[in-house]
C-alpha cells in the first residue's frame, strides 16, 4: 500500500504516465510504431546533455509561473492571471533595458522592475476584489486579454525596433542578459533562482505561520475568520506576491532567453496552472511538474521533427493529463470522505 | 612547410567539395509560428513547403507553434542533425536566428514575412500592396455603388501597405469612390461576418478581405447577401481564395502570396551553394506576390477590358511606373 502521504504524488505520477501511454496508443493506432516515438522521444528529452539543458531550459519559466499560481491557490485564491503578470513583468523589464543606463546593478534592479509590474497587475485584480467585489477568477483572466492588447500597442508604438516594421522591440543590451550555464543552449542562472525560490516557497508553506494561515484560509475561510485570521488581507497579499513571482518569470524569460519582446505571445502563464494543478500546489510537486512538461516538449519536438508526430499531440497529453489529475483527486476526496462518514452513519 | 601546407589545404579543399557534391537529398526544415492549418499564414507555407519538398525530392520536417523563445534552440538542432536549409516562417523569428546564425555558418537560414537585412541571413518580404492595387482597379471597376470595403486582420504596416495599394488603385479609376475600412481580427469569422454585414449595409458592394482563417465569415455574409438578390462581391488575399467552398461564384479573384516560387528559390540556392544572404523584396516584379483572376468569372463579370486593365497596371507596377504611397 501506498503510505497516505504519497497519495499525491501517486495521483499525479499515476495521470501523467496514463496520459502518455493514451498518446502512444494514439500514435500506434495513426500507424508510428510505439517504440520509435519512446526511443526518440527519451533522446530528444535526456539523450545528451545540449537536451537536458534544453527540457531545463523550457521547465525554468514554468515552475516560477507553477509557483505562482499555487501561492495564490493554496489561499484560495483563483488567480489565473499568470499569463497577464508574466507580460507585464516581459514588458517593464525590456522597457527598463532599453532606457536604463548601461551600469553593473542594472539587471537585478531591470528584474525588480518586472516583478514588480507583475505585483501591480496582480494588485488591480486584488483591489478590484477587495473595494468592488470582482471575483479574481474573472478579474485576472480578463486582465490577461488586455495585457496582451496592451502588449501590442507597445510593440507597435513606443518600444518598436525602429529599424522594423514588425511589432517587435529591438534587442536589450548585453549587460541585460542573464547568465548562460550551459553553452549552446539558453539554459541561464533563472533556473537557479526558480528552484531557490521554490525551496523558499516551501519553508514559507510549511515553517511559517504565515504559510498555516494560507493553508487554513485556503481549506476554509469561514472558520480561519472565526479564529481571527485575517483573511482577506492574506488573500489579498498573496495574490501580489503570486503576481511579482509571474512577473519575475517574464522578466527572466527575456533576460535569458528572447533578449527582446514581441507581440506574439507563449502563454506561459496559462502552462503555469496546469503545472501548478499537476503538482498538486507543493513546491517539490511543481518542480516536478515543471520538469516533467519541460521533458515533454523538448521530446515531443523531437517526434515532431523526426517522426512527423502532430505537435498537437504534446498538447492533448497534457491536457488529459491534468484532467486526469483533476478526476482522480476528486475521486479520493470522495472516497476518503465517504471512508470517514460511514462509521457515524452506521 | 609552407608548400606542404598548401597542399594540405588544396587536398582537404577538394575532399570538400567532392562530399558537398554528391547526391544527397537536401534537408530542409520549416519552422512555424502557429499550426499548419490555420487555413492562413501557416497552412500557406506548409502546402507550399510540401509541394517544394515533393518536387525536388528534398526531406522536409515541419515544426510547428514555436515560439520565439525556442527559435534559435530549434535552428541550432535543425544545423546539427545536418539539415542544409530552415525557413522560419515568421518575423518573430528574425532577431533568435540573427543572434544563433553567426555560429552555424553550414545552416542557410531563411526567415519569411520580415523586413529587415541581418548577416549571415536570407529575409524575406513579402509586398502585396501592388497586387492590392490591382485588384483596387479590379474593385472600382466592377462597382456599382461608388462605395468599396476593406477588411484586415489587424492594423499592422503589412495590411495597411495593402489598404494604401488598394485606394491608390481603386482611385486611379473613380477619383471619388469611397473605401470603408474595418479590422475584425484574424481568426473569428462570426466577427468578421458581422462586420461584413455592417460594410454592406454601408453600402459597399466589392469587399477585399485579408483576414487569414475569418475569411469563412466574410464569404458566408457575401454568399448571403448574393441570396437575396444584392450584386456583392469578394477579393481574397494571401492564399488563393477563387475557389473558396462558400461563395466561389462571388469571389472576383485574390491578391496571392506565391510562398512556392519563393522557397523554390531557397532551395535552388541552396542546392546551386550560391544561397545569398540580404533582404529580398518578393513582389510583383519577381512573380511572388500576383492577382490571380477567378477564372470563372472572365468575360462575363471581369469584362476582357477590364482584364486587359488590370493586367496593363499590373505591368506597370512590377516596371515601376507606378508606385504604391509610401506610409505617412
Amino acid at each position: 500500500m501506498i503510505p497516505p502521504r504519497f497519495h499525491g504524488v501517486a495521483l499525479a505520477a499515476g495521470s501523467a504516465a496514463g496520459a502518455v501511454a493514451l498518446a502512444i496508443l494514439g500514435l500506434w493506432c495513426a500507424g508510428f510504431a510505439p517504440l520509435a516515438v519512446i526511443t526518440t522521444w527519451c533522446a530528444g528529452a535526456f539523450g545528451n546533455g545540449t537536451r537536458i539543458a534544453l527540457s531545463l531550459q523550457e521547465a525554468g519559466p514554468l515552475l516560477l509561473t507553477g509557483l505562482a499560481t499555487a501561492l495564490a491557490f493554496r489561499c484560495g485564491v483563483l488567480n489565473v492571471g499568470g499569463e497577464g503578470q508574466f507580460l507585464a513583468g516581459a514588458a517593464l523589464f525590456t522597457a527598463a533595458a532599453l532606457v536604463l543606463p548601461v551600469v553593473g546593478f542594472a539587471l537585478p534592479l531591470a528584474l525588480g522592475l518586472g516583478a514588480a509590474a507583475g505585483a501591480a497587475w496582480a494588485a488591480i485584480a486584488a483591489g478590484l476584489a477587495r473595494w468592488r467585489g470582482v471575483p479574481v477568477v474573472l478579474s485576472t483572466i480578463l486582465l490577461n486579454i488586455i495585457a496582451v492588447a496592451v502588449l501590442g500597442a507597445l510593440v507597435e508604438g513606443p518600444l518598436r525596433d525602429p529599424a522594423t516594421t514588425a511589432p517587435q522591440s529591438a534587442l536589450v543590451a548585453d549587460v541585460f542578459h542573464l547568465p548562460v550555464l550551459v553553452a549552446g543552449t539558453r539554459l541561464h542562472l533563472g533556473i537557479v533562482l526558480a528552484f531557490v525560490l521554490a525551496g523558499v516557497v516551501w519553508l514559507v508553506h510549511e515553517r511559517t505561520s504565515l504559510g498555516f494561515e494560507a493553508k487554513v484560509i485556503g481549506l476554509n475561510p469561514a472558520a480561519a475568520l472565526r479564529v481571527g485570521m485575517p483573511v482577506a488581507a492574506r488573500q489579498m497579499q498573496l495574490l501580489v506576491a503570486s503576481g511579482a513571482i509571474a512577473g519575475l518569470a517574464g522578466a527572466a524569460q527575456v533576460a535569458g532567453v528572447t533578449h527582446f519582446l514581441s507581440a506574439a505571445t507563449t502563454s506561459y502563464g496559462y502552462a503555469g496552472i496546469v503545472v501548478a494543478l499537476l503538482g498538486r500546489l507543493h513546491p517539490v510537486g511543481i518542480a516536478a511538474a515543471a520538469l516533467f512538461m519541460g521533458l515533454l516538449d523538448t521530446g515531443g519536438r523531437a517526434c515532431e521533427k523526426q517522426l512527423g508526430v502532430p505537435h498537437e499531440l504534446g498538447d492533448v497529453v497534457k491536457g488529459v493529463m491534468v484532467l486526469g489529475v483533476l478526476i482522480a483527486a476528486a475521486w479520493a476526496a470522495r472516497r476518503s470522505a465517504a471512508a470517514h462518514q460511514g462509521p457515524a452513519d452506521g | 612547410m609552407r608548400s606542404l601546407a598548401a597542399i594540405l589545404v588544396s587536398f582537404s579543399l577538394a575532399f570538400a567539395t567532392s562530399v558537398a557534391g554528391e547526391d544527397k537529398p537536401l534537408s530542409i526544415g520549416l519552422m512555424l509560428p502557429g499550426l499548419g492549418t490555420d487555413g492562413g499564414w501557416n497552412q500557406l507555407a506548409k502546402v507550399a513547403a510540401e509541394k517544394i519538398a515533393k518536387n525536388t525530392g528534398a526531406k522536409l520536417a515541419v515544426i510547428q507553434k514555436v515560439s520565439q523563445d525556442k527559435a534559435g534552440d530549434e535552428l541550432r538542432d535543425f544545423a546539427a542533425q545536418g539539415f542544409s536549409l530552415v525557413i522560419a516562417h515568421g518575423y518573430e523569428f528574425l532577431n533568435p536566428a540573427a543572434e544563433v546564425a553567426k555560429a552555424l555558418p553550414r545552416l542557410n537560414i531563411a526567415v519569411s514575412g520580415a523586413d529587415v537585412a541581418k548577416p549571415g541571413i536570407v529575409t524575406l518580404d513579402f509586398d502585396l500592396s501592388q497586387a492590392s492595387w490591382q485588384v483596387g482597379v479590379l474593385a472600382a471597376r466592377v462597382s456599382t455603388k461608388g462605395k468599396i470595403g476593406y477588411l484586415g486582420g489587424a492594423k499592422i504596416p503589412s495590411v495597411l501597405a495593402c489598404l494604401r495599394g488598394f485606394v491608390a488603385g481603386a482611385k486611379s479609376v473613380n477619383p471619388d469612390i469611397k473605401v470603408v475600412e474595418a479590422y475584425p481580427g484574424w481568426d473569428q469569422p462570426a466577427q468578421a461576418k458581422a462586420q461584413t454585414e455592417a460594410l454592406l449595409r454601408l453600402g459597399t458592394d466589392v469587399i477585399f478581405l485579408n483576414v487569414d482563417a475569418a475569411s469563412r465569415g466574410v464569404f458566408e455574409a457575401i454568399r448571403e447577401a448574393a441570396a437575396k438578390g444584392a450584386k456583392v462581391w469578394a477579393i481574397g488575399s494571401c492564399a488563393d481564395q477563387n475557389a473558396n467552398p462558400i461563395a466561389a461564384d462571388r469571389t472576383l479573384a485574390s491578391a496571392v502570396i506565391h510562398l512556392d516560387v519563393a522557397f523554390r528559390r531557397l532551395v535552388e540556392t541552396t542546392r546551386a551553394g550560391t544561397f545569398k544572404p540580404g533582404l529580398v523584396g518578393e513582389s510583383l516584379a519577381n512573380g511572388a506576390c500576383v492577382t490571380v483572376l477567378n477564372p470563372t468569372l472572365l468575360g462575363a463579370v471581369i469584362t476582357p477590358a477590364i482584364q486587359a486593365e488590370v493586367e496593363s497596371v499590373g505591368k506597370r507596377l512590377a516596371a515601376g511606373e507606378l508606385k504604391v504611397p509610401p506610409a505617412e
